[in-house]
């Protein structure tokens, strides 16, 4: 269709209606001064001379996998585990070593982490950002405390958000399928003057597991303006909020079949970057994030002969983060790159119920510097480390070596080692849950009396990367050894005055085991045309630990194929994901499965109006599951409609 | 004595008037040519310094002036550099004009059934544009042209330098800055780079900041037309710098002088011109670019 108005134009210039009129072309046109638009910050590097191994998920990826939530986007990525343990908790993790609660792995939103300081994972459904929105995401495969700190430490998720100024206009969209879909979408974008900005209103509505009480509603509102006064400045404000309606606790420990959860997140951002040349630009980035569950159930009665009721009789949480970051990106030299950057953060989290009375809070302050220098055409040095004092983690330093080595065209080796540091959360130091009623205590399920250690992570990566432009197919490989201690975990229960249950504390925190992980994986695209692309990902790990339950949290072999080809009137995709047997931490073993999922779509366009109708099913071999054996996904599928104008 | 006295006076004489006659018939063969810039600063300084460096190596008289001084009378031919001062040169008619720093279709807008007026562009010819594309990416077969309301009257020249060139173009009309996002996104299908061509509305501020972020994002590269473009994220552009075109004005101008007039002929493009090449964005894209120098070499070698 495109092409056939586009041969039409060719073929007729001299026909053509323009409907403004014009205004003269001076030569200020060609020497005025102009705007440093790609500068540094906003080229990326090109993967072969990347220090670390990346997975970028592209926007065409997103819609052809037929995915409604964020997390499920990364099964797109060689070597990473995705499992709903509930409709409200879904988890992710690369190359196992996780719980229900994955905390070695650091997700940032345009620059603002949305790790979860209290608990240590991410509330995925708690990020005010709608699919729609998201521009690309790069996925560091591998430590990358040396760029992103604390937490980045098996890998590092870059979420992308589109500029303002893509799409303009209404979009309206609406999914309507099986297992309770309801969905719902309407975005604005426009620009006025030197302004941009975009509007989005997200409602997502499923029923996630069969046979599981997690039906989960959750609304957003996420907003952007950016402005760009004049060549040298951009300023982006940056406002969200997302309420979750959820059955059941989203934090894993379950009560009663009453249990639900309220959540909110909101955030503010702002970021005024400042472009000096084409070599030089700095950024100053401010951000404020604030969550708040409320999880109530129905008082447990205490035992007999004791009347009345225990508390808590819930597991309300709240953790807020306020950051300043500063960054300066620079070439002092033709072939040296540098980027600095002095960060200071304020983490606070509360739980009365799991951590005592007080707000506990915490301060970190953070001082980086990587360089990467070229010093022939076929050489790319690059090093880098971050110095960070942490509340809990202390003083530490998390550097990095690599070197990409480019001998010919089209192939390129790199060599990779790094340190990476994981700090205790909120909830393993201070941790006081028990069941109460004053003045007894009825039985202590959790508490850290142990003052906890940072885990370390000790990284070697070799990569090999093949491109061949002619066949359009993209090869990257990775071979890995990591070396993990002072892994955080439950101990044996521990001594507690007056506990009338007498065990103890169920559970306490400390670092316990340690843990060697071995792999290879490779990612593999080929767009052998424009219509037909690919993407193809194979993983292999090995875990030796003192623990049997990381030897076991990895699956030992993992595929993922996401295909797509325009048929012309209709466009059709398919995914299939396959993942080896696997136990998560402290769960029972979920046995290997397939995944298929399918996606037919046909596009519109009418005038000005561009529509799309697709059709998405998922799972079409049938139930399978993700973690234990018996939380089961079965086959659903959802009707879209997306249309702007 | 006294006569050999007289015989000599008379020989000095005759010498003297004879000198004095060939310098006259000398002055007279050096033309008049009188600079009107725009602006007596910048791009219109640096073309008109560079074209008078040339002429007066030569030894020919050239006055520099602008249009809100005083400006200068008679003269064989008045050099008009920018289009402020070409407007000033067309309301003084009767004497030839060459414009230099105009861009072809506003030179056409302004000039058209003028006489003894001609112009060397300041605008690159398209074929060469879209050769230039086809020596740097090898394989370039489609290029994308969004084309703002200025540039519409650009559309036939750009099929036949396909045709010249044979790089297909495919063009779509950008009438407000809102416009950008999908006429991208619709040429980009087809298109293996975009070629960005001059225009008030195509290059506004914000509208080139989101053309350059979304070809980018696309990972289509661009060929632009000046040196302010590269720096913003052009991965290369062709044009001719303010220096290049006063030699070759210089140059045009010595050939066009005989026996007494101006003959300038056709307006035309600049034979001259400089590429420039963002390196830092050729790597982001992975794009392996041949050498400015190569580029030049291959490029001035072809027709």
């Amino acid at each position: 269709m495109l092409n056939r108005s586009l041969a039409v134009m060719a073929c007729m210039p001299t026909v053509l209606a323009w409907a403004a009129p014009a205004d003269p072309l001076s030569e200020m046109d060609y020497f005025s001064e102009q705007p440093v638009v790609l500068s540094a910050s906003r080229l990326s590097q090109p993967v072969n001379r990347a220090p670390a191994a990346v997975t970028v998920i592209t926007r065409e990826m997103i819609e052809a996998s037929g995915f409604r939530h964020l997390p499920d986007l990364l099964r797109l990525v060689p070597g990473f585990q995705v499992s709903w343990v509930r409709g409200n908790i879904p988890t992710v993790t690369y190359q196992g070593l996780s719980s229900i609660y994955s905390r070695r792995i650091q997700v940032l939103v345009d620059g603002r982490s949305v790790y979860n300081p209290a608990y240590g994972q991410v509330q995925w459904r708690g990020i005010p950002l709608a699919l729609d929105d998201i521009d690309r995401i790069e996925v560091v495969r591998g430590p990358n405390a040396a760029n992103d700190g604390v937490n980045a430490v098996q890998a590092s998720i870059h979420i992308y958000t589109r500029s303002a100024s893509d799409d303009p206009g209404w979009t309206v969209g609406a999914s309507v399928g099986s297992a309770k879909v309801r969905d719902g979408l309407l975005r604005y974008a426009g620009a006025s003057g030197d302004w941009l900005w975009r509007v989005t209103l997200n409602s997502r509505s499923d029923d996630w597991l069969k046979n599981q009480r997690d039906e989960a509603h959750d609304h957003l509102l996420d907003a952007r303006a950016e402005w760009r006064p004049n060549n040298r400045d951009a300023v982006t404000l940056q406002a969200g909020g997302v309420l979750g309606e959820w059955d059941n606790s989203s934090v894993g420990y379950t009560f009663s079949n009453q249990q639900t959860t309220d959540f909110f997140n909101g955030y503010v951002q702002a970021r005024w970057q400042r472009t000096l040349s084409t070599r030089s630009e700095w950024s100053l980035l401010v951000n404020h994030t604030v969550t708040r569950a409320d999880e109530t159930f129905p008082p447990i009665p205490a035992p007999l002969p004791f009347s009345g009721v225990l508390a808590p009789d819930n597991l309300n949480y709240g953790f807020s983060r306020s950051a300043l970051e500063f960054s300066w990106q620079g070439q002092p030299l033709e072939q040296l790159r540098t980027v600095w950057t002095a960060e200071a953060r304020l983490d606070r989290a509360w739980s009365a119920s799991l951590a005592g009375p007080d707000t506990h809070q915490g301060t970190m302050y953070r001082l980086s510097g990587s360089m990467e220098w070229n010093p022939a055409e076929e050489w790319v040095l690059h090093a880098g480390a971050m110095l960070e004092k942490h509340y809990y983690a202390g003083t530490r330093l998390s550097p990095r070596l690599a070197v990409n080595w480019l001998p010919v065209p089209g192939h390129s080796f790199r060599l990779g080692v790094s340190r990476a540091y994981r700090s205790p959360t909120f909830l393993e130091q201070e941790s006081d849950f028990k069941f109460t009623q004053a003045p007894f205590i009825f039985d202590q399920r959790l508490l850290s009396p142990f003052k906890l250690k940072p885990e370390r992570m000790d990284s070697v990566e070799l990569g090999y990367l093949f491109h061949l432009q002619k066949l359009g197919l993209d090869l990257d490989t990775r071979l890995f050894h990591n070396r993990l201690d002072d892994i955080i975990d439950f101990t044996t229960p521990y001594p507690v005055a007056g506990e009338l249950a007498g065990d103890g504390a169920d559970l306490t925190y400390a670092n316990l085991y340690r843990a060697h992980q071995w792999g290879g994986e490779y990612q593999l695209r080929w767009q052998p045309g424009k219509a037909t692309w690919l993407a193809l990902s194979q993983s292999r790990t090995r875990i030796r630990s003192d623990f049997q339950d990381l030897v076991d949290s990895a699956p030992a072999q993992s595929l993922t194929l996401l295909a797509s080809h325009d048929f012309g009137l209709l466009s059709g995709s398919v995914g299939y994901y396959r993942v080896g047997k696997i136990r998560w931490v402290g769960s029972f073993e979920t046995p290997a499965y397939d995944r298929i999922d399918l996606r037919l779509s046909r596009a519109f366009k009418v005038g000005n109006t561009r529509a799309e109708l697709a059709v998405v099913a998922q799972s079409i071999l049938g139930d399978y599951s993700e973690f234990d054996t018996d939380r089961l996904f079965e086959p659903r599928a959802y009707v879209s409609f997306k249309m702007h104008f | 004595m006294i006569w050999l006295l007289r015989h000599h006076l008379a020989r000095l004489s005759f010498v003297l008037l004879a000198c004095s006659l060939l310098c006259a018939g000398l002055a007279r063969a050096a033309p008049v040519i009188n600079v009107l810039v725009a602006e007596p600063t910048g791009i219109y300084q640096e073309t008109a310094n560079s074209l008078t460096q040339a002429l007066g190596r030569e030894g020919w008289k050239v006055t520099v002036t602008s249009p809100g001084r005083n400006p200068a009378s008679g003269g064989d031919l008045t050099v008009a550099i920018g289009t402020k001062a070409l407007e000033a040169a067309l309301a003084q008619p009767g004497r030839p004009v060459l414009s230099l720093l105009v861009p072809q279709l506003t030179y056409e807008r302004l000039a058209s059934g003028q006489q003894q007026v001609s112009a060397l562009y300041l605008d690159q010819p398209l074929t060469r544009q879209l050769r230039l594309l086809g020596l740097a990416l090898p394989g370039m077969k489609k290029a994308g042209v969004p084309l703002g309301p200025a540039s519409q009257g650009l559309q036939a020249a750009l099929q036949n330098a396909a045709k010249d060139s044979g790089i297909q173009v495919n063009s779509a009309p950008i009438n407000k800055g809102s416009d950008m996002y999908a006429v991208l996104i619709d040429l980009a299908e087809d298109s293996q780079a975009f070629l960005l061509l001059p225009d008030p509305v195509a290059t506004q501020r914000s509208t080139l900041q989101n053309f350059f972020l979304q070809t980018y994002r696309l990972k289509k590269p661009v060929l632009a037309y000046s040196a302010p473009l590269v720096q913003s994220g052009a991965l290369l552009a062709l044009y001719a710098t303010p220096a290049q075109l006063g030699e070759e004005a210089a140059a045009w101008i010595r050939e066009s002088w005989s026996k007494g007039v101006f003959r300038m002929g056709e307006a035309r493009y600049p034979k001259r011109f400089t590429i420039g090449v963002n390196h830092t964005v050729a790597r982001s894209l992975d794009i392996a670019l041949p050498s400015e120098a190569a580029l030049t070499r291959q490029l001035e070698a072809m027709p």
